[in-house]
Formats: structure tokens, sequence, C-alpha cells
């Protein structure tokens, strides 16, 4: 299932059992308990600092992917305002007969209220079910990350994650065949001060022998306007790659000179220092 | 005017390094081109990874306000407001103030100028409503404006992903993110928050033109393959805002005036200065951190500026050498612990050979 | 054997690339190579002035001029728009002293075929509104010009290049031996065999002067300039200062009113107008070897004197600085002539002066080369004036 978060944006269950393991049924219940999603070793240890029963382990070196200890975790909830990632989730199975919860970390406003009927959705995204919303935890020291408890059926408490954004937009987003009519790309501007498009860019390679950023300013103006270049040199640099097959390393930028910020005369000149020929 | 450090950039790195060494007893002069200093800091309402000695779980915004009320602790002069202009020999800094030019000899400069977002060529690029991610970052955070409705984010990097969230935070719609590789560049975890909100990743597309008369209306993405736009698979979709978050390069202009070695690591950005393992470049007395030194994040920049904060106490002679040996060990091992995994691993060799390179030199 | 070459052009500057122009124009197979790309060096980084104005009238005066009328039909022969413009020049004249000297200058060149004229307080002001009030007096230049002088470059190096000509760039020359009548030329790429050679290398031809074993006594004369942004009309053509001029020419006996600043840095308003609507300030002289760095004090010194003249520019902004290597020789003149060794000649040297007798130096050197008698005498040009 899932093709795994580089491609999903989300982590598969493959993956989360591998990187973080998964509670035991027998586990699940004894009561609430926190499950990380966080696959990829990435730099970052606050889940286990903030654990107060020690529960949670990153180790050395803090690229390590966090580790729960089920049998120390009492499923608090601290840990789950305390990643960074937004990547730690509480799932309590034994809620009720029919339904569990799942806490998770929510930073959109407007909040929810508890009792309040919302949308829960997967980790991608998907609509799965209504949720009922338990408790809504925002303390000083969560610093702005809510935590909030949705109550859910039962058989989709693996799949649920968050809820929908209160504030989220009701139209739909569509993405539509077409065929491009824009304008060509040698009409693309690409120094914007001078104006100059791509296509006098490639005369300047083509017929001019223009071989390096400065090569090609001195040809066409490219980057000889307010900024000096600091916008369009990337730009430049990659049609002379692209024209001449070079790579990025073989292509000069163009040479930085004072002032690299504008300055009027009467700022470079100074309060009277040194007077100014009346002396 | 003489100083015996000028340290020219407040964000992360700069204020890093200018509480580092004014502790030891140096005398810091801090400019930034800001009214306030920060650098990117205040426009990262995230929670920050890491570890503990690196301020893990707070979010930028607050790192910044404990860094800035430490610079105003220990002393460092600070100039707001201030643009340096250039850098000329003899280690003399310009810079413009209060409506005037001022030159300040430095016995050691920190050039610490940050990072500068890429541009990317399409028709209609030059549209208002076309905007670098960081730019509408700066727009939702920092002026509390939204810069539309309907956003589509170029690019899946840490910046894309971590900005399209910031939106979404904000009450803009994220239509999508487009992404020309194959597979998603950023952290997963951050991925994960926007697939959860329901925003679907175009992966393997690029942006194929922004349309619209005055500003833009629409966007259109299409299937990328070996740098090419595959023709026929054009989608349009309704946007008032496009994002480009295709990397950072360094921002080196005033290393490369002053002499400077560069060199092409595109691991860290394209061509950056190079430096040896304390950021000292082949200038003696001019060192580089952050993202000037080598395009990463906000932790490795501050703690970058604190090695180089302690090299240049150690030269001026404000720090012993076991302390110096000490403290540079120390920081060493959490830069070395922030380029660990499949994420910091390709920053950790190329950081490496920078140095490498930047020892010969 | 490899291809024989009538002329390599060792060079491609503005100089380099006008010689290959002229001796292709008159049939002679030639190459052209750079140790870089065209108008690399001092060309790039240069003013575009193409004056007679700030020569010595005389001979200075007549070879500048005679270059100068070239330019017209150069802007129609060349492919490449070179932009020239004829809007003449104008001295600002500073006080009574320079006033006085400057009627006698006018005359003096008016001798030699230039057309100058005072103009008198109200003239001036009418001529430039934006002039600082207290200027008293001007002096108009009617034939001076303007061109792109990269522009300049290109246009006779590639032009030269669809008449046959090879271009050789990015491919430094490494020695020089000579076999016979051939000179074998060592470059990065290949050897390249010629029966005659001209350096035009400018700020680097004493090195391959040394190739073949002569000194030349040029050096490196560092200039800075200012780069304004795009804005209004400041003025509408070249404006400049007498007082400077006439410290070059009287060195010692006048003195210019001007700041320390100003005088510590040999700074001199220039002040060119762009085609593109930028403008360009200069003027600064120091012997700095090759060093091309920008220094804040030189920088603030034109800014400073540039506003004495146009106090309008204290708001606008400057977006660039930079500097060039202007090739100086000790008496201010080019050395446009043979050599001692057969074959081998010189066209260098023209200090700030390279891109406006580009054109006639040239023209001299394929005229040498083709045995043909010079328009006029170059002897003050000679190589040999050095040769004690």
């Amino acid at each position: 299932m899932g093709n795994g978060v580089i491609i999903d944006g989300f982590p598969s269950m493959e993956e989360i059992k591998k990187a973080n393991g998964w509670p035991t049924e027998k586990r699940f219940a004894k009561g609430p308990v926190a499950i990380a999603e966080c696959v990829q070793e990435i730099p970052c240890n606050p889940c286990e600092g903030a654990c107060p029963s020690h529960a949670i382990c990153v180790g050395q070196p803090i690229t390590n992917t966090p580790q729960v200890d089920r049998e120390k975790c009492t499923g608090c909830g601290l840990c789950v305002a305390a990643c960074s990632g937004l990547a730690i989730f509480v799932i309590d199975k034994t809620y009720s007969e029919t339904e569990a919860t799942v806490s998770f970390p929510f930073e959109y406003l407007p909040l929810p209220e508890p009792g309040d009927k919302v949308e829960a959705l997967t980790r991608g995204g998907e609509y799965r079910c209504e949720g009922t919303i338990v408790r809504v935890m925002n303390p000083k020291r969560n610093d702005h990350t809510a935590v909030v408890t949705m109550a859910v059926p039962k058989e989709y408490i693996d799949d649920v994650r968050t809820m929908k954004r209160l504030n989220a937009p009701k139209e739909e987003t569509v993405f539509e065949p077409v065929i491009p009519d824009g304008p060509i790309d040698d009409d693309v501007i690409v120094c914007r001060c001078e104006e100059i498009t791509a296509g006098e860019i490639r005369k300047a390679v083509r017929e001019y022998k223009g071989e390096s950023v400065t090569e090609i300013k001195r040809r066409v103006r490219a980057g000889m306007g307010l900024c000096q270049g600091r916008t369009c040199g990337k730009l430049v640099t990659r049609i002379i790659q692209e024209e001449t097959g070079k790579k990025p390393n073989e292509i000069l930028p163009s040479t930085d000179r004072p002032p690299v910020r504008a300055v009027t005369f009467g700022e470079l000149a100074g309060a009277k220092e040194g007077g100014c020929g009346d002396e | 005017m003489k100083k015996e450090v000028v340290i020219i950039g407040g964000g992360p790195a700069g204020l890093a390094a200018a509480i580092e060494a004014a502790k030891c007893g140096a005398q810091v002069l801090l400019i930034d081109e800001n009214k306030r200093p920060g650098g990117q800091l205040f426009k990262q309402i995230h929670k920050f990874f890491g570890s503990k000695a690196h301020n893990a779980g707070i979010r930028g915004i607050d790192i910044g306000r404990q860094l800035l009320k430490e610079t105003e602790e220990c002393g460092v002069e600070v100039w707001l407001d201030s643009a340096v202009i250039g850098l000329f020999a003899d280690k003399k800094v310009a810079v413009l103030r209060n409506g005037t030019t001022v030159t300040v000899e430095a016995e050691k400069i920190l050039i610490c100028t940050g990072g500068a977002e890429n541009p990317l060529r399409f028709p209609g690029w030059t549209l208002p409503g076309v905007m670098g991610a960081g730019a509408a970052q700066t727009m939702i955070n920092v002026n509390r404006v939204l810069p539309g409705k309907r956003v589509l984010m170029v690019g899946s990097g840490n910046v894309g992903v971590i900005v399209a969230y910031q939106l979404l935070q904000a009450g803009a719609n994220v239509v999508g993110i487009v992404e020309g590789m194959p597979k998603i560049g950023a952290y997963g975890v951050h991925a994960a928050k926007l697939r959860r909100a329901g925003v679907p990743f175009f992966l393997g597309h690029t942006i194929a033109e922004a349309k619209g008369t005055e500003k833009v209306e629409k966007a259109v993405i299409a299937k990328f393959e070996n740098g090419q736009i595959v023709k026929g698979t054009e989608l349009e979709t309704e946007v008032d805002v496009i994002c480009i978050a295709v990397g950072l390069r360094p921002l080196s202009e005033l290393a490369q005036m002053a002499g400077v070695q560069h060199d092409f690591i595109p691991e860290l950005g394209g061509w950056m200065p190079l430096h040896d393992g304390d950021m000292e470049t082949n200038v003696p007395g001019i060192y580089v951190a952050g993202d000037t030194a080598g395009v990463e994040e906000a932790n490795t920049a501050m703690d970058e500026g604190r090695l180089a904060g302690v090299s240049i106490a150690h030269t001026l002679g404000y720090l012993k050498d076991e302390e110096t040996v000490q403290k540079k060990n120390e920081i060493k091992d959490r830069l070395n612990a922030l380029r660990q995994g499949p994420f910091g691993e390709r920053r950790l060799n190329a950081k490496q050979r920078v140095i490498e390179k930047g020892e010969a030199v | 054997m490899s291809k024989i070459y009538d002329v390599a052009v060792i060079g491609a500057g503005a100089v380099g690339s006008s010689v290959t122009y002229y001796n292709t124009l008159r049939g002679a197979d030639v190459i052209l190579i750079d140790k870089g790309d065209i108008a690399e060096g001092t060309s790039s980084k240069s003013d575009g002035n193409i004056l007679v104005c700030d020569k010595m009238p005389g001979f200075d005066a007549k070879f500048a001029k005679a270059s100068q009328d070239m330019f017209p039909a150069l802007s129609e022969e060349l492919d490449y728009e070179i932009e020239w413009r004829q809007k003449g020049s104008l001295y600002l004249l500073e006080t009574e002293e320079e006033i006085e000297i400057a009627k006698g200058f006018c005359e003096d060149m008016k001798k030699c075929g230039i057309e100058m004229r005072i103009l008198n307080k109200q003239e001036v002001h009418e001529d430039e509104p934006l002039l600082a009030e207290d200027i008293p007096a001007g002096l108009e230049t009617i034939s001076d010009g303007s061109v792109y002088p990269i522009g300049l470059a290109y246009g006779f190096a590639l032009k030269a290049e669809k008449l046959g000509a090879e271009l050789s760039l990015h491919n430094p020359v490494k020695g020089i031996d000579k076999e016979g009548d051939l000179f074998i030329i060592h470059t990065e790429n290949e050897d390249i065999t010629a029966k005659n050679v001209v350096n035009c290398a400018g700020v680097w031809s004493p090195v391959i002067g040394e190739m073949v074993g002569l000194d030349i006594p040029i050096q490196a004369r560092q200039g800075q300039i200012l780069v304004a942004e795009q804005t209004f009309q400041v003025a509408r053509r070249k404006v400049h200062e007498f007082g400077y001029m006439l410290t070059k020419f009287q060195s010692g006996t006048y003195k210019r009113p001007v700041s320390e600043r100003v005088e510590r840095n040999g700074v001199a308003f220039v002040f060119e107008p762009t085609a593109a609507n930028n403008f360009l300030i200069g003027s600064s002289r120091k012997f700095a070897g090759e060093d091309i760095s920008n220094d804040i004090e030189v920088m603030q010194a034109l800014a400073e004197r540039a506003m004495r003249f146009f106090p309008v520019m204290e708001n606008i902004k400057i977006i660039r600085a930079y500097s060039g290597l202007r090739p100086y020789t000790p008496d201010h003149m080019p050395i446009v002539s043979g050599t001692p060794v057969p074959g081998f000649y010189i066209a260098a040297g023209h200090e700030g002066d390279g891109i406006g007798l580009s054109p006639i130096t040239g023209k001299v050197i394929a005229d040498m080369i083709a045995g043909d008698e010079p328009f006029m005498d170059l002897s003050p040009l000679s190589y040999d004036r050095f040769i004690k």
C-alpha cells in the first residue's frame, strides 16, 4: 500500500512499522499510546526530551528515527505538541465500544470545539468519515500547537490522522488540459531591468560568441540595470548551458563590483567630508 | 573609524557569531540593512528541528528574540538600517548609514549576508503575482498580508513546502506543489502536513506558463522529462499567486569583491566562497558563515556563526588555546550531527570538499 | 605545414580589433588572438568618448581628428551597433584664469582645423540648464562624439571575421619564435605561423614585446568610473572640466580649486551620457600595478566632484563602479609603428584614447604592413623614440 513518503508525501504503513514500530493489539487494549510517524533520518529530537516517562528514544546520532517504548508510554500526548514535524499521534482504541480516538497536532485557526462534528481525513487528506471532537488542548507550553482529540469509528482509526481545517476553501481545484498558446520562449524577458529577452541572449551566444555571464552582459546589456544582474545572472547561466552544453561550473558568474546596494551621489560623497570644492 | 570585528548581516549566523565573539571580550560591530536584525528568523513561525542545543522545538521567531536579547546583554554594537556597499583593500567596510557613507576599518570581518532565491524562466514569470516563496513568507508572517487566495507552489524542497503550509495557515488555498524531480525534496514530515491538508504534489512536473493580463490569473503546468516540457501534457488552473521555491544561492558579492576564492559547489547552492575549518577564507581576517558559506538551514548557520566567532576571538587573543579547542570541538560535533542522515550527508560531503579546497588555497 | 597568416594580431581590444579589420579589408589573411574575450581588458572598462578637445594642438590633435572623422562611416560599415553619436563636447571653465587659457587654446586648435568656441555664462547655462549656477563659462568642441566601446571592438572583430579573418579567443600567447621571415606564435591551443605580428596587447604589450626581445615602456595606469542609473537627462552630451586638462598639460603651474580628497586622488570631472540613458562619471588616475579593484575614497571623490558641477546628481543612484587599466607611455602618446624586429609592429599605449584612436591606428598599421605611405608623418608615434 502506498508508494512511500518521497512519492506520496506521507509514509506508508510499511515505512512507519519499519522505522518507528507499531503497538501490539495487546498494548492498544490497555489504553492510549503514542505513535511516531517519522520515517526519515532527519536531525531532530525534541520528542525525546518532551516525554515525562522517558518512553521516546532518538539517541545518537540525532538523525535516528524515534522509537516509542510502548510499555513506558502513558499516552499523555505531550510529545504530540512537542514534535516540530507534527508527526506524532496518540491513538486510543479503548475510547468506546465502537469508536477510537486519534489525538493530532493542529495549527489552523479557528480551532474546533468539543462536540463539533468534523470531516475526518486520512494521511493523504482524503475524507474518510465524520469525526467528533472530544478534546482540544492548547496550553501555553504547547506554543500554539493545539492537540485535538477526535473520535471516529474504530475501523478507520489506522487511516485517519487529522480533520479538515475549518477555514478550508469550499471551491474545488480543477486542473484542465489545455493547449498552450503563450509567447514563445525567445520572447520571454530574462533581464527585467533592461528588458532583454531569451532570444537576444541566445543570439549573443550563437552569433556574438558570448560564453560567460559577463560576456553576455557586454554584448546585450543583460545585467547592466539597476539590480546589476542579481536576478537574471542565474537565468543567463541557464541559457548559456542550454546553448553550449557547458556545465554550470564552467560558466563564470559576472564580476561583483561596489556598490552592492545602489547609493546616491549625495550619500556616497558623504556629509561634506573633504569639502565640496569651496575650500 | 576602527573596529576589531565587523559582522555583516544580522541573521542567525551573524547574531550567533556576534554573541560568541563579544562574550569572549572582542569589540563587535554588527551591521544589518534591515530595521531590525534577525534575518529570516523572524518569518520562521514553525518550530525548528535539531537538538536541545540547537533550540529544537522552538519557533524561529522566538529563537530570533532570544538571540537579540543576548546580543544586547553582551554589549554588541548594532547598526541597523545600514547597508554595506562594498569591501575595499585593507579590510575597509563602506557603510551607507543615516544618508551618508562611512568607512570602518576592521581587523576581522565576518560576511554572513545569507542567500538569494533562484529565479525560474517561463512565459509570464514577470507578471505581478509570480514571486519568490521567501517574499510570500515575509508578506504573510511579517507584514500579515495575504499575497493571494489561490497559490501554486513551484518546488517541493523544505522552503516550498514550509511556505505552502504557512500560506494554508494564513488562510490561502494552495492548489498544488509542482516538482520537476520525480520525488519530493522536503523532509517527509513537512510534506505530510500538506498532504493531510489535501494539497496535491505534481512530481515530474514544472510550471509551463503564467497567464494573465495585468497580473497572474492562471497557471499552466506540464510534465517535465530530461529538462524538457512534455508537449500535450499541459494542465491549467486558476491561481492568483505563483510562488517560486527552486533553491537559493549564497550571497557572496562582498566576499568576491574582497578577493575570496570561490568554487562551484552544487549541493550548497552553486558559486560560493571557499573557507577553512574555522570559517576563514583565503583572505586573512575575512570569514564567512551561514548561507553565504553554502546554503543550508538556520541551525547550521547559527553554529557556523559561533565557530567563526570563536575563531575570531581566539586570533584576537581573547580566548586561550585550550578553551578554543574545546569550544570549536563542541560546535563541530553539533554541526556534524545536523549533517547526518540522507538529507544531511550530501551537505556534509560538500562541506568537507569546501574545507579541503579552502585549506589548499 | 600549417597555414601561414599574413598578419597575426595579438590583443582583441578596440585597437587590435581595428587592426584586424583594416588589414582584412586590404586583403590580408589575418588572425586575431586574445587570452580572453573580445574587449575583455581595457576596452570593456573605459568610457566611450571620441574626443579631439583634450589633445595638444599640433600632431596630437590632427591624428585624433583623422580618427574621429572615420566614425560616421564606421557606424554604417560595421554590422554591430556601435552607438556613434556626435553631439560635441563641453569643457566647463571654473575660474577667470581658466577662461583666459581656454581662449588661447581655442585659437590654437582652430589652426589645426578643430572647431571650438567659448560659451559665455548665459550660453553655457542655456546649453546645460542643470549646471551649477556659478559656472562662468564653457568651451565647446563641435565634432566630439561617443560610442559604445565594447560594441566598437565587437563591430571591428565580428565584421573582420565575416570578411575572412579568424578569431582565436580565450587562447593566451605563451611565446613567439622567429624562423627566417616567419613568426611562430605558441599559444595555449596551437602554434600559429604568421609573416607579420601586431602587438595590440595594450597594458600587457610589454609581456608580448619581451617575447621578441623588445622593451616596451608601457605601464598600467588605473582609472575608476561610476555608473549612474537610467534617469532623466542631466546633461545632453559629454561634459568635463577644463581645469584638470590644464594640470595635465601645464604640470605644476595650475592648481584647481578642489578639496584635498579630489586632489589626492587625481579626480577630474568627466560626464558621459550613454545611449541607454545611464551616465558615466570619471575620472581618476593612479599607478596600481594590475589592480582593478575600486577604492572607496576615489569613488567618494568622483561623486563629490560630479555634484560640484551638477548638484542635481545628489539624489541620483550609482549602480556600479568599475576600474580599468590604461596603457600609459611616458610621453602620453601611443606607439604605432614598426620595430627593430622586421615584421613586428606595435599598436599600443593609447592610455585613455584607445577607443577614439582605434580606427586610425588600425588603418595606419594596415598601410605600414602593405608598404604604403602613411597619410601624415607618424614619427611622434614611433617605437624608436624610446630607444636610448
